[in-house]
């Protein structure tokens, strides 16, 4: 196996393992959208009183899936704009969600909100729960800085871990099951091995070198020759949930998500429910401002100042200075806590270390130079440049032709970009474009 | 630092857009932000970039020609740092009148081409022709072409080569030999190895060439300040290593195979050996600034990675072939710029290989 590109960034601020306690809130803002969700579709009243596992609002487009309230309590739709605020909140006894009879376990696995940790890996989008993979990717090691780490998601869960994937496997039509494991050192490859070793006629451990962005499903899914529309792609705290959902009725509401990145006092898990008030999370802040990212650093997207709780797709929250300061000749000073993909800084005679990143752009936009620093960092083999200026010129065409659609949306190409040009920002927006067209077609 | 941020903020007013200097903005914004970076943010994902930007980019280059900087000043004396004024206040004119009248930023590709172009000149070049030269280059080598990132042409090579034509007195007659400034040799000018090969076949020692005892262009004598600057360069990732090391084989390579088939010029012991002829090629002339410094242009040469060899392997047969066959004695210059023109070409044949092969594959 040949792995092209690819580049480490080496951010401060890294979870700790382990999953910290937090503090009880005292209201729950369940924001009615997601990157991937829009729950237009309300369930309940002003004022009602839900049970845990109650389903809250649905999403038609994708569909039905539904947000689910995360604890007893009262319905407040006046309290905030575009959430369900969920007051006088009760801790509901364990196992408390309704039996439904007649259904089978793709439905439930939709009711208790699990069906939404899935994602085609062509497209992102969540897959039709009529349909039937070929492969279900995993990926174990997560190397985006910072996703939950997998020893701490699978610490005294292994047996949890196992039964999940047979349930994941039997669901969804004996399909085969594959998970990207990236680290060749720590305990978990070797847990890995007990579990695929018992479950070898259908799981496979596919290991990769531990350089962003390897555990991408979608670059797994190139590199072993699957097909991208019947590839699926879900993550550990999923399968754990698969297990939970089917065996012990437990609906997915509460998440272990890492609080991590440079402006984050003690960066670490939780494990907090859907909704759980950003507020409460107390990120430092000196008086600087901050930027929140939902997800890594490189692909997520800043938290709205409007969205109040944690969303229902959150898996991990970096949290950045906003860059504010204006640079004193910065294209001359040494460089000495600067890390760059280029060796044009004095980092490059340091050990490796891990940079205190702001938002910086690092310079001004500019035409591209064609130095190359994307095509060479590039994981899935093809020419950032190039596509990048077939989309600015409106010809679609012409980028699917040199490739486009291999690209697995990592982000490294603006990041190392001299001219800072945003790629990703543009393959976005036609990877947006073309899933509408083809939503319209159907 | 506080005073100058001040001082900028006061000056400020007149540049926006209903001051009386609006017109003028994009150079007072070129000379804050070389001191004080505008506190740009990413907007989306990627939230956090690499540090380096395109200011830092070409100033690696200028610390690159630094040797060859100094070494010239030494060789040819305090001339050279006028010849480099010339140069940059010709050529910054020019990129400030098209920015202001475009209304875009003025573009930082102009500090390399402002060094490059008294480098790669005649040491007696006129300094009336440096200003011709330089307004030639960037004019209709880089602006008319939409400015950096657009150009076909390397600016500078542009520059050498309309004064190579307009002025072919210059380039016979200026040849000042190295320390003539300072009283360390006899001769006020020297002819150049190149110039020696081809009338009298005489290839001047390895050991001259790379201390810079022979006269040439004023950055391409000092070859050891050359190759380490190239190597720096390459190190740093600034230029892809491929242009300049496929250009330097190449020209060994066939300057060989010129040598095997008798093509080299006579020398007193009757025929220089095809080895030397190799050697000389690849140490003599401006083969080891041009594939350095010039070739490795990323946006004249060619993105695609195959294509970089291609041009790179070009340059190097059409240098050998110019200066073997050819009624100039150097050749670097005219086979940069002829590769340059094929460079789009190139990449273009190899994008459809490359994607035709991929079409047949998947069917």
């Amino acid at each position: 196996m040949t792995f092209n590109g690819g580049y480490n960034v080496m951010l401060e601020g890294a979870p700790s393992p382990g999953i910290a306690p937090y503090q009880k809130p005292e209201v729950l803002y369940l924001p009615l959208f997601s990157e991937s969700l829009d729950f237009s579709n309300l369930q309940v009243e002003h004022g009602e009183a839900v049970t845990k596992g109650q389903i809250l609002a649905k999403d038609p487009i994708n569909f039905s899936v539904p947000l689910l309230a995360p604890m007893d309590g009262t319905v407040n739709l006046e309290r905030a704009e575009r959430h369900i605020a969920l007051e006088n909140l009760s801790s509901a006894k364990e196992g408390a969600a309704p039996q439904v009879e007649d259904e089978n376990q793709r439905q439930t696995l939709l009711r208790m909100g699990v069906w939404s940790s899935l994602a085609r890996v062509d497209n992102g989008r969540i897959p039709d729960p009529e349909n039937t993979p070929a492969c279900v990717v995993i990926p174990v090691s997560r190397l985006e800085p910072f996703f939950p780490d997998a020893q701490t998601l699978l610490k005294d869960a292994l047996e949890q871990f196992g039964a999940g994937l047979d349930l994941l496997h039997k669901i969804l039509g004996d399909t085969e099951v594959m998970l990207i494991c990236a680290e060749p050192d720590s305990g978990i490859k070797s847990q890995l091995q007990t579990v695929t070793a018992e479950r070898s006629a259908w799981l496979k451990l596919f290991e990769v070198p531990e350089l962003y962005p390897f555990d991408s499903p979608a670059l797994a899914a190139q590199l072993n020759d699957l097909n991208p529309e019947k590839t699926w792609a879900t993550d550990l705290q999923a399968v754990l949930a698969v297990r939970a959902a089917i065996e012990d009725n437990h609906p997915f509401v509460k998440r272990i998500i890492s609080v991590s990145g440079p402006m984050v006092d003690s960066p670490g898990h939780h494990q907090l429910p859907i909704g759980y008030p950003l507020a409460d999370l107390g990120f430092r802040n000196g008086g600087v401002p901050l930027r929140v990212v939902n997800g890594g650093v490189l692909t997520g997207t800043a938290v709205e100042s409007a969205q109040l709780g944690l969303d229902c797709g959150c898996r991990s929250l970096n949290v950045l200075e906003e860059m504010t300061k204006r640079e004193v000749l910065a294209f001359v000073q040494p460089g000495f806590t600067k890390r760059s993909y280029s060796n044009t800084f004095a980092s490059f005679f340091k050990p490796l270390f891990k940079e205190k990143f702001t938002t910086a752009l690092g310079g001004e936009a500019r035409p591209c130079v064609f130095c190359g620093f994307c095509e060479s960092v590039c994981p899935a083999g093809i020419i950032p440049h190039l596509i990048y200026r077939y989309l600015d010129h409106d010809r679609p065409e012409d980028a699917y032709r040199v490739e486009f659609d291999k690209c697995i949306d990592c982000g490294l190409c603006s990041y190392v970009c001299v001219s800072k040009i945003n790629h990703l920002e543009l393959f976005r927006a036609e990877r947006q474009r073309a899933i509408a067209e083809a939503i319209e077609g159907e | 630092m506080k005073w100058l941020s001040d001082l900028f903020d006061s000056f400020r007013p007149q540049f926006e857009k209903r001051g009386n200097l609006a017109y003028l903005k994009p150079l007072y914004e070129a000379i804050e932000f070389i001191f004080f970076y505008p506190p740009a943010r990413t907007a989306t994902a990627p939230h956090v970039r690499d540090p380096l930007d395109i200011k830092r980019y070409m100033s690696i280059v200028i610390v690159a020609l630094l040797p060859s900087i100094c070494a010239s000043i030494w060789f040819f004396g305090p001339r050279i740092l006028l010849m480099i004024l010339v140069s940059y206040a010709v050529g910054g004119l020019v990129e400030v009148i098209f920015a202001c009248v475009r209304k875009t930023e003025i573009h930082e590709g102009f500090f390399v081409t402002g060094i490059l172009f008294p480098l790669i000149l005649p040491p007696a070049t006129p300094l009336w022709v440096v200003a011709v030269g330089i307004f030639v280059g960037v004019f209709f080598g880089k602006e008319v072409f939409g400015g950096t990132g657009h150009n076909i042409f390397n600016p500078a090579l542009v520059g050498r080569l309309f004064i190579t034509i307009s002025f072919p007195t210059i380039l016979t007659s200026g040849w000042t030999a190295p320390g003539a400034w300072r009283g360390a040799v006899d001769a006020v000018s020297s002819a150049t190895p190149m110039a020696l090969a081809k009338t009298q076949g005489v290839l001047t020692p390895a050991t001259d060439l790379l201390l810079g005892i022979p006269s040439g262009s004023v950055g391409e004598t000092f070859r050891i300040g050359i190759i380490v600057g190239g190597i720096f360069l390459m190190l740093t990732r600034v230029s892809n290593w491929r242009v300049p090391v496929s250009y330097l084989v190449s020209v060994c390579v066939f300057a060989f195979v010129a040598g095997l088939f008798g093509w080299a010029p006579a020398t007193a012991e009757g025929g220089a050996s095809a080895f030397s002829f190799a050697l000389f090629n690849l140490l003599g002339g401006s083969v080891l600034f041009g594939a350095m410094f010039m070739a490795c242009c990323p946006v004249t040469s060619c993105y695609t990675l195959p294509g970089k060899y291609i041009f790179g392997i070009g340059c190097g047969v059409l240098t050998v072939l110019i200066r073997v066959f050819s009624g100039y004695v150097e050749g670097v210059m005219f086979s940069i710029v002829i590769m340059n023109s094929f460079a789009p070409l190139i990449d273009h044949v190899v994008l459809q290989m490359r994607y035709r092969s991929a079409e047949t594959q998947g069917n």
